[in-house]
């Protein structure tokens, strides 16, 4: 047994195979590919694989990914970007989805000075004090306040609650920025009420919220406890709209929720399949991703993916250089760069200022019904 | 001598390690270098639970409750007052907090002191409980920690965490931290002290009976484990340099669980072992998920693959030893050098007590009724009785074990009914057990040492430093020589350093004897010391119960079955049936009383005066 198990180690190492080449540019992806978050990873990676098996040269130099799971886990995520950077010697990195892993990794890669753009970790401490972390998706108070601005500005209505996962940042923080900006617009937030990630029983909060006779409430929930929230609520006879955010952008939405999310609201990246006017991008994107995972349809996750690639590339296009700190100066300067969620810009505080997009759920689809500029 | 060639081993070994880590912002890459750091944390980590689980036997699943508090209160600490002004974006930060700072060791002793004083907390109410329960106790106090620091948002940020901590966790930082803790465990542990602990774990009430108040020794393990299982969250923080509640979920917990089963529960150098594996084997077996080509086979990466693998390994440390890779066994640097052959193994060969119409019910069932007797000193006195009449409930009443439901008990002119078993042995009284209870796992020479622990004056703590307070290792060796002494006047000598359970079942008897011994009592009570013994050993029996009375002037109560023993033996005796006390005297009155002779063989035996 003990001689059997020396060989099969021995396979093993011998399987490691280390390729090492001066003429590629080499990206790091890190990644949630298993554990709690895999479900969004897992959709982002196919979005950067997408970009990379259509560019696949940058500056007539070959890139090569190297793919990294960070196992939804804070010190996995450290390791995996230390390993990229000094193993694997990359020239940048993507990823990822999670903020706590951003935070993370990006702590890493700050001190070894490798760019990293961030797929969809929105919440603001990802990119705050850091020179080399950039994100691909806009933040957690700026689509707060985009919740809020169509909720009183375009559906005109006054009185709203938001019901939040108290254990999750990227809720508590959505939460918090929706109140603040519905609020500054004049309206009434008449409730305010909590539930832990885990939870499948809302019926007191619902009720609560019955009592209180909101027009809207504000779910930044993440889909698996949206769904049931949704579902609980139609089954209690509430009458109140719901709005979302990106965490409910789930692809199969109708399949899993049924009626219970007709009528239902989020805000996401101005990107949806269901888009009517879709621009040059988002259009190759759509088809290229069609013809690859045709019993699949794309959703924003997968979006980002594919335009942090198409951010490095231009980046690195315009710097004329794949070297880590001129790559840096580089993302710094995008501005109004054609991405499939919409006109990319890199602000001063390294977030994408891009547009926000509406879905609603009409009759059994998923459908894009417009885009709002956030009254911050 | 081989003491002194271990110590200059030692010492060579860490001055070459010490030296290595300072090469190693040269030798390794930062990557080798995170995960060297990643080691010595979950050493420490692995340390603190495995003295909580595996050395002092307390099932607990609360590590990364403490963790959490130790990372927390670290990192609250270092953070600049500017930080924690940007960070608090969603709930202003308590104004007294901003302002809060200490340097970074500082800081670590604070985050184990706080999580320690948490352990504390919880310690006192749930020790009570054990095994299971102790388990599902902890791990809830583990996910109230969690929920905490979720919903006190100006105290701890709340789910957005913290972030931007200083990276103060160096290699060198880390490893200093992971040789204190490790010097301090090893020396604890080496102490009679660490042979309590384990004492603990082995047999809880025949540590009692060796005058241990065993929810002390619990309490300030727990403690203890939890003061290790602060600072290595708070390394683990100041390494990462962001936290957040979800960090800390049970699977924290498991990983370092993980760590202590593989390395070999109660086993430092398992813990060691353990946690270089585990934390270079994750990492290492990445590699499975990259596509990998083998001659003309392409195998595409499989994210998840290594956790597979990772888990077909565990599962088969389990299979192949379930006891973990080390066991329960240390590493020595004997090992390196032949072992001398243990050749011979020889065989050598006023009132004291009253009781005053002690009863004890059990609900309706009485055990004890109206048990009054009195013992006087020097004397050898049995206490016998058929099945079930109440004379182990009676050793029970006067050890400690059961409080009485009514009467007195006198032992040296106080009082010691309704005493525990640790003070009653403090009184000066031992006794030894019906079934054997020896700490099995522990050496023989070990055994007997726990017995002097309440004899010796050095406080707990001070066996964390014992080259500071001296006193550790005089009364250590003291108390070695006169444990030697004892297994030399009971023949057992030549066993010192076996395991206590790999006795032949005579020599275990003589063991919990002298164990009994070494709590140096004025009066031992012998629970059918004969039991299972063939009539040459009971001769052999009989003359040593003698010999100890005389060599170190105890009295001796003892329960017999074997009535020639009984009868040789003793200078009185008393009868108990059915828990009432029918008879006593001399062996010649006993022989010749109607009612005992009733009592033993039924009503009519006794007129055909069968005796």
């Amino acid at each position: 047994m003990r001689k059997f198990l020396a060989a099969l180690m021995l396979v093993l190492m011998l399987c490691v195979v280390a390729s090492a080449d001066d003429d590629t540019i080499k990206v790091g992806v890190f990644n949630c590919l298993t554990g709690q978050n895999a479900f969004g990873g897992q959709l982002e990676l196919e979005g950067t694989q997408l970009a990379h098996t259509l560019n696949p040269t940058i500056l007539g130099k070959k890139v090569e990914l190297i793919i990294v799971d960070n196992k939804s886990d804070k010190v996995e995520a450290a390791n995996a970007v230390t390993r990229l950077i000094e193993n694997d010697k990359v020239n940048a990195i993507i990823g990822t989805y999670g903020s706590s892993l951003a935070m993370a990794g990006g702590e890493v890669a700050e001190k070894a000075g490798i760019p990293v753009i961030g797929t969809s970790c929105t919440n603001p401490l990802v990119t705050l004090d850091k020179k080399f972390y950039f994100r691909a998706c806009f933040i957690d108070p700026f689509q707060g306040a985009g919740a809020a601005t169509y909720a009183f500005r375009n559906l005109g209505l006054k009185r709203a609650a938001t019901l939040v996962d108290m254990s999750n940042d990227y809720s508590v923080g959505l939460g918090k920025f929706f109140r603040d900006s519905f609020k500054k617009m004049g309206g009434d937030i008449v409730a305010s009420l909590f539930y832990q990630s885990g939870d499948t029983d809302f019926t007191a909060q619902l009720t609560a919220l019955i009592d209180a006779k909101p027009d809207i409430v504000f779910l930044p929930a993440y889909f698996a406890e949206g769904a049931i929230v949704l579902k609980q609520a139609k089954e209690l006879g509430a009458a109140f709209k719901f709005i979302g955010a990106d965490a409910m952008d789930n692809p199969e939405i109708v399949t899993l929720g049924g009626e219970a999310v007709e009528g239902f609201m989020h805000t996401t990246f101005a990107y949806d399949p269901s888009m009517p006017e879709m621009n040059a991008t988002a259009k190759a994107f759509t088809e290229e991703w069609n013809k690859i995972h045709p019993d699949k349809a794309p959703n924003v996750n997968c979006a980002l993916g594919y335009d942090c690639y198409i951010m490095l590339k231009d980046a690195i296009e315009r710097a004329g250089s794949a070297e880590p700190a001129k790559i840096r100066d580089a993302l710094e300067t995008i501005k109004d760069l054609p991405t499939v969620t919409g006109m990319t810009t890199i602000n001063a505080t390294h977030d994408a200022e891009k547009d926000m997009g509406i879905v609603e759920i009409k009759g059994g689809k998923k459908t894009f019904v417009g885009i709002v500029v956030p009254e911050v | 001598m081989r003491n002194v060639r271990n110590l200059i081993l030692t010492i060579i070994a860490v001055v070459l390690f010490a030296f290595f880590l300072d090469k190693a912002p040269e030798l390794l890459n930062g990557y080798w270098q995170r995960i060297l750091n990643l080691i010595a944390i979950n050493a420490i980590l692995a340390l603190s639970l495995n003295l909580i689980y595996g050395i002092t036997g307390m099932f607990s699943l609360g590590h990364a409750g403490f963790m959490a508090i130790g990372a927390y209160v670290s990192a609250l600490l270092v953070l600049s007052p500017a930080q924690k002004n940007s960070m608090w974006i969603l709930e202003d930060i308590y104004p007294w907090l901003l302002n809060v700072n200490a340097p970074f060791i500082v800081s670590l002793i604070i985050a184990g002191l706080v999580a320690a004083f948490f352990g504390l907390l919880v310690a006192l109410p749930v020790l009570r409980l054990g095994g299971d329960y102790l388990g599902i106790a902890t791990l809830g106090f583990a996910e109230i920690i969690r929920i905490l620091i979720t919903n006190t948002a100006r105290l701890t940020n709340g789910s957005l965490g913290l972030k931007g901590i200083p990276a103060y966790t160096t290699l060198f930082m880390s490893w200093s931290c992971l040789g204190i803790v490790l010097l301090c465990t090893v020396c604890m542990l080496r102490s009679n002290f660490g042979g309590v602990l384990r004492a603990v774990r082995d047999d809880e009430v025949a540590a009692k009976m060796m005058g241990i108040n065993t929810f002390k020794i619990k309490v300030i393990a727990f403690t203890l484990g939890c003061f290790g299982g602060g600072l290595g969250g708070a390394l683990m923080g100041n390494l990462i340099t962001t936290i957040d509640p979800r960090m800390f979920m049970i699977t924290q917990t498991y990983n370092v669980l993980m760590i202590i089963v593989v390395g070999g529960l109660g086993s430092v150098t398992g813990s060691l072992i353990g946690s270089v594996l585990v934390t270079t084997m994750l990492e290492w077996l990445r590699f499975v998920e990259n596509p990998i080509t083998i001659g003309s086979i392409n195998i595409p990466g499989i994210p998840g693959m290594r956790m597979v693998i990772f888990s077909l390994l565990l599962i088969m440390v389990i299979i192949f030893r379930r006891e973990g890779i080390m066991g329960m066994r240390e590493f020595s640097w004997n090992i390196f050098f032949p072992k001398k052959k243990i050749t011979d193994v020889g065989s050598k060969t006023e009132t004291v007590l009253e009781l005053e119409n002690v009863k004890l019910k059990f609900g309706g069932l009485s055990a004890i009724d109206n048990l009054s007797m009195k013992i006087k000193h020097w004397e050898i006195v049995g206490l016998i009785g058929p099945n079930g009449a109440g004379k182990t409930s009676a050793f029970n009443v006067i050890s400690g074990f059961y409080k009485p439901t009514s009467g007195t008990i006198k032992f040296l002119g106080k009082s010691i009914g309704g005493l525990s078993p640790d003070e009653v042995c403090k009184a000066g009284m031992s006794r030894t057990f019906q079934n054997i209870r020896l700490f099995g796992n522990q050496t023989v020479l070990q055994n007997v040492m726990i017995g002097s622990r309440i004899r010796q004056k050095y406080s707990w703590w001070m066996t964390l430093l014992p080259f500071v307070f001296t006193d550790v290792i005089k009364e250590d060796a003291e108390a070695r020589a006169q444990a030697m002494n004892l297994l030399d006047q009971l023949g057992l000598d030549a066993f010192a350093d076996e395991k206590a359970s790999s006795l032949p079942y005579g020599a275990q008897r003589r063991l919990e004897i002298a164990r009994a011994l070494a709590t140096r009592p004025r009066f031992l009570l012998l629970d059918e010391p004969a039991a299972g013994m063939n009539p040459q050993e009971s001769e052999e029996l009989m003359k040593f119960i003698r010999r100890l009375r005389d060599e170190f002037d105890l009295t001796i109560l003892l329960i017999e079955h074997d009535m020639k023993v009984v009868m040789n033996v003793c200078d009185y005796i008393h009868v108990l049936d059915q828990g009432v006390h029918i008879a006593e005297g001399t062996p010649a009155e006993i022989k010749a009383n109607p009612r005992v002779v009733e009592a033993y063989l039924g009503a009519g035996a006794a007129e055909g005066g069968a005796a």
